[in-house]
C-alpha cells in the first residue's frame, strides 16, 4: 500500500491515527507497531512470510544488541552475527540471481553448465529496513547508546511505517528520545498534514503526471525516437524520479510529524546543486549519511593518503550502485558518478564553485546523462539511446516521426514547466512562510483533492493510466 | 505586530483544518466505496450529446449474419507469412518492404478475383500500393495514432485519439492535417472516402460486452450512411502479450478475442470486411509477441511500416 492511494489516505490512516490518538501514552509505541504491522501485511498479501522475516529481523537484532551490553567482551562477535544475518537476507532477496549470472558468466568461459536462477521476489522495504536496524546494532557496538530495552519501542522504530518502505533511513539516534517520550499535539497534526499533503501533490500530480513521457519513449522504442524528444524524455524522467521520491520522502516526514517525530529531510533542492558531490551531499541525504556513517569512515575516509581515499570512494560508491538495484547498469552508474566525483575532488569543484553558471550547466547536462544509466537496465538499450542523445554517435535509427517532439511537447510543455519551477526554492519558501495563510490553505485544499480525484480516476477508471 | 500575525495564522491553520475535515467526512463514504469496488465491470456509458449523431438504423442486415461468413476472418493468405517472420529479424528490413510494395503494383492474385468473395463467403485478398489510401480514412485508438505517426501510409487521413472508444468516437475534436480540427460528423460530412478503417474497442474492455458490440455496430452504420460508397474495414484489435494478459482482468486477450469475434459479425463481404492484424504480431501462443513491444500493449514504432505493408496486402479484391 503506497501513501498516494485512496486506501492508505482514507481507510488506513483515520483509522490508524484513531487508534494512536486513542491509547494511553505507554501503549502508542506499541500501536505504532500494530499498525506499521497491518500496514505491511497488506502490502505483502501474497507472500506473508515476509511479515516474519521483518519480525524476526526486530527479534534477532534486539537480542544481540542485548548481548553486546551483557557480554562486552564478545561483542565483535555478535556484531559479526548481525552483520551476517542482516545482509544474509538481503543478499538472498536481492542479489543472489545477480551474483549467479555472474558465476555462470565465469562457468561460461570454462564451459561448464548454467545455474538456475532462483527467482525470490524482494521484500518490500528490505533494503531501507535491513540499513536501519544495521546502523543500530553498529551504534551499540560503537557504544553510542546502550541496548533497547524494550522490543516494542525497537520494533516500532524499525517498522515504523511512514519510513519502512521508502525511507527516510532514519537511524535510532535520531528518533530514541521521542521513541520513550513526545508530545503530541493538534498544531502537530495540522502541521504533518500540511506537509504531507504537499508531498502528495509531488507524487501525484508531478511526478505521476510526467511518468507518462518517459513510458510513451519507450513505447515508441529508443530507435524511433527523435534527438529532441529523447532529451526531453530523459529530461521528463529526471523530473519524475526527483517528484517520486521527494514526493514520497515529504509525506513521511508529515506522517512522522503527525505522530511526534521528526524525521531527517531526504532531499534539499538537488537539482540547484553545482557539483555531483554537492548534488549527493542533497539527493537522498539519510542513504549518503549511511554510507558515509558506516563504509567511508571505517574505511578510513580521506585520512589516509589520496590513494586510500579514492579506493573508498570508489568502494563506496559501486556499493550505492548496487544498493538501488541489482543489474550492471547500476554499477556503472556508480562508477560513473564515481569518476566525476573524484574529478571533482582533484579541483574541479574548486572551479565549478567559483563559476555558477558553469557549475549549473554542468550538472544540468551530468544529471539527465546519469539518470538514463540508472534508469535503463539493458545495456544495448543503452546504448541504443545514448545513440538518440547524440545522433552522431553510430547506430541503428529506426523509423522517425519528426514532428515527435511537437506532438509531446505540446502535451507536456506546461507539465514541465511546472516540474522545472519546483525544482528551485521559490515554492518551498511560499509554503513554509504561507502555509498558515488563507491562501495557504487554498492552495493545500486543491492539491489535496486534484491529487485525490487523479487517484480516483486512476483507480476507477482503468483507462486513465491504461489508456490505449 | 507580529504577535497578530501568528495569532492569525494560527486561526487559519484552524479554518483549514475545519475545511480540510468536513470535506474529508463528506468524501469519505465514495472513496471507501471506490476502494471496495474497484474490479467490477463498468456501467455503461451515458449516451451524451452525440446520440443524435447515430443514426438508428432499423436495418437489420448487419446483425444477421450468415455464420458461414465466419471463415473469412480467418484467411491464411499465403502472403502473410514472410511478413510475420519480418519483426523478428532486426526490423532495419522493414522499409525495404514498404519500397518493395510500392513498385510491384501487383494485384497479382487480385486479377484472378475479381469478385468480392467467392460462393463460400471466403475473401480474396488483393495488394495494393500506396496511392490506394488516397482516399482512405483510419478511425482509431492510440494504436492507430501509432499508425499514422510511424507507418507510411501519410496519405490517408487519420481520424485516431489516444483513448478513444466507440462511445466517444463522436464528442472527439481531432485535428486532421488537411482538414482541420473536426468531429466525426464533421469529418464524414466534409470528405468523400472510398476506404474506412476502423481499429476500436480495446479501451471499452471495462464496460458491459453487449452494450459496447451494439454501439461498435452503431459506428459501422453511421459510417455506412455517411460514406454509402467507402469500403468499411472493421480491424481486429491488436493483442496484448502474456505477460499482461494473465495479469489483467479486463485486458486480456480473452476478452479481446471476443470482442474481435462479436465485430467480426458485422462484415458483410461485399462492402464490410473484417481483417485480423493479429496474425502479424502474435506469437505461437496467440499473444502479442514480446520482442514486438516494450510495453506490452502497442508495438514498438519500427513495426508499424510492417503493420502498414500487412494492410496494403490485404485489400479486399
Amino acid at each position: 500500500m503506497v501513501f498516494s492511494s485512496l486506501e492508505f489516505i482514507f481507510l488506513f490512516l483515520p483509522a490508524f491515527l484513531l487508534l494512536y490518538f486513542l491509547v494511553p501514552a505507554r501503549f502508542k509505541n506499541a500501536a505504532l507497531f500494530l499498525g506499521s504491522m497491518v500496514f505491511y501485511s497488506l502490502g505483502t498479501l501474497d507472500e506473508p512470510i515476509y511479515i516474519l522475516l521483518i519480525l524476526a529481523a526486530v527479534g534477532v537484532n534486539y537480542s544481540l544488541a542485548i548481548f553486546m551490553n551483557r557480554w562486552p567482551g564478545a561483542k565483535k562477535l555478535f556484531l559479526v552475527i548481525g552483520l551476517i544475518y542482516d545482509f544474509g537476507w538481503l543478499f538472498l532477496f536481492k542479489y543472489l540471481d545477480f551474483f549467479l549470472s555472474g558465476v555462470n558468466g565465469i562457468l561460461g568461459i570454462f564451459g561448464s553448465g548454467k545455474i538456475e536462477p532462483v527467482g525470490l521476489i524482494l521484500p518490500i522495504g528490505i533494503s531501507f529496513y535491513t540499513f536501519q536496524i544495521v546502523s543500530y546494532l553498529i551504534d551499540v557496538y560503537r557504544g553510542k547508546f546502550p541496548a533497547e530495552r524494550s522490543i516494542i519501542d525497537l520494533g516500532a522504530y524499525l517498522t515504523m511505517y511512514p519510513q519502512l518502505i521508502a525511507g527516510p533511513i532514519v537511524t535510532y539516534a535520531e528518533v530514541k528520545e521521542r521513541m520513550k517520550s513526545r508530545t503530541l499535539s493538534l498544531r502537530a497534526l495540522i502541521s504533518g498534514l500540511q506537509v504531507f499533503i504537499f508531498g502528495l501533490g509531488l507524487k501525484v500530480l508531478l511526478a505521476n503526471q510526467v511518468a507518462g513521457l518517459w513510458t510513451a519513449l519507450s513505447t515508441i522504442g529508443y530507435e524511433s525516437v527523435s534527438t529532441p524528444l529523447a532529451w526531453m524524455g530523459l529530461i521528463a524522467f529526471t523530473f519524475q524520479i526527483y517528484f517520486d521520491f521527494f514526493g514520497y520522502s515529504l509525506m513521511a516526514v508529515g506522517l512522522g510529524r503527525m505522530l511526534g517525530f521528526q524525521f531527517p529531510m531526504n532531499f534539499r533542492h538537488p537539482y540547484l546543486s553545482l557539483s555531483m558531490t554537492e548534488f549527493w551531499r542533497r539527493w537522498h541525504i539519510t542513504l549518503g549519511s549511511w554510507f558515509r556513517e558506516y563504509v567511508y569512515i571505517p574505511l578510513g575516509g580521506s585520512r589516509r593518503g589520496r590513494g586510500r581515499t579514492v579506493l573508498n570512494l570508489l568502494i563506496v560508491w559501486l556499493l550505492t550502485g548496487l544498493w538501488h538495484g541489482a543489474h550492471l547498469n547500476f554499477l556503472i552508474w556508480g562508477f560513473v558518478i564515481f569518476v566525476f566525483i573524484a574529478i571533482e575532488k582533484v579541483g574541479l569543484k574548486d572551479r565549478l564553485d567559483d563559476h555558477r553558471a558553469l557549475g549549473h550547466i554542468y550538472m544540468i547536462i551530468l544529471i539527465p546523462l546519469t539518470w538514463a544509466i540508472f534508469q535503463i537496465t539493458d545495456l544495448s538499450q543503452l546504448g541504443l539511446f545514448f545513440t538518440r542523445l547524440f545522433p552522431f554517435l553510430p547506430g541503428e535509427v529506426g523509423v522517425i516521426y519528426e514532428r515527435d517532439f511537437i506532438r509531446y511537447g505540446g502535451e507536456y510543455g506546461i507539465l514541465l514547466l511546472a516540474c522545472l519551477l519546483f525544482c528551485t526554492k521559490l515554492p518551498y519558501k511560499l509554503f513554509s512562510k504561507g502555509h498558515d495563510t488563507i491562501w495557504g490553505g487554498i492552495f493545500l485544499l486543491a492539491v489535496f483533492w486534484a491529487s485525490v480525484y487523479c487517484m480516483y480516476m486512476g483507480m476507477n477508471d482503468p483507462f486513465l493510466y491504461f489508456r490505449f | 505586530m507580529n504577535r497578530n500575525t501568528r495569532k492569525r495564522n494560527q486561526n487559519m491553520s484552524w479554518l483549514f483544518a475545519l475545511v480540510f475535515m468536513i470535506s474529508f467526512v463528506v468524501a469519505m463514504p465514495f472513496m471507501v466505496k471506490a476502494v471496495l469496488d474497484q474490479n467490477s465491470v463498468k456501467a455503461p456509458v451515458e449516451d451524451d450529446g452525440g446520440q443524435q449523431d447515430v443514426p438508428e438504423t432499423q436495418d437489420p442486415s448487419v446483425p444477421e449474419q450468415d455464420p458461414a461468413q465466419e471463415p473469412e476472418t480467418t484467411d491464411p493468405g499465403d502472403n502473410t507469412e514472410p511478413d510475420a517472420e519480418n519483426p523478428d529479424n532486426t526490423g532495419s528490413d522493414t522499409p525495404d518492404e514498404g519500397t518493395g510494395a510500392g513498385t510491384d503494383a501487383d494485384t497479382g492474385d487480385g486479377g484472378s478475383a475479381p469478385d468480392n468473395s467467392d460462393d463460400n463467403g471466403q475473401v480474396t485478398w488483393t495488394t495494393v500500393d500506396t496511392s490506394y489510401f488516397d482516399d482512405a480514412l483510419f478511425i482509431g485508438d492510440s494504436r492507430t495514432v501509432g499508425l499514422s505517426e510511424y507507418g507510411d501510409l501519410s496519405n490517408a487521413d487519420f481520424f485516431a485519439t489516444t483513448g478513444m472508444s466507440v462511445y466517444e468516437v463522436y464528442d472527439e475534436t481531432v485535428s486532421v492535417p488537411s482538414v482541420g480540427k473536426v468531429t466525426l460528423e464533421q469529418l464524414l460530412g466534409s470528405m468523400t472516402y472510398g476506404k474506412v478503417y476502423i481499429m476500436l474497442g480495446i479501451n471499452e474492455l471495462g464496460y458491459y460486452f453487449d452494450q459496447t458490440v451494439e454501439k461498435y455496430g452503431q459506428l459501422v452504420d453511421y459510417v455506412r450512411e455517411m460514406q454509402p460508397n467507402a469500403v468499411i474495414y472493421i480491424q481486429a484489435n491488436l493483442h496484448v502479450t502474456k505477460s499482461r494478459s494473465d495479469t489483467d482482468d479486463i485486458f486480456n486477450n480473452k476478452n479481446i478475442d471476443k470482442f474481435n469475434s462479436a465485430i467480426s459479425e458485422f462484415a458483410n463481404g461485399s462492402d464490410i470486411f473484417y481483417i485480423d492484424v493479429n496474425e502479424l504480431f502474435d506469437d505461437a501462443s496467440g499473444n502479442l509477441n514480446q520482442e514486438y513491444t516494450s510495453d506490452n500493449a502497442h508495438v514498438l514504432g519500427k513495426y508499424y511500416v510492417v503493420w502498414c505493408q500487412w494492410i496494403r496486402e490485404h485489400v479486399a479484391a
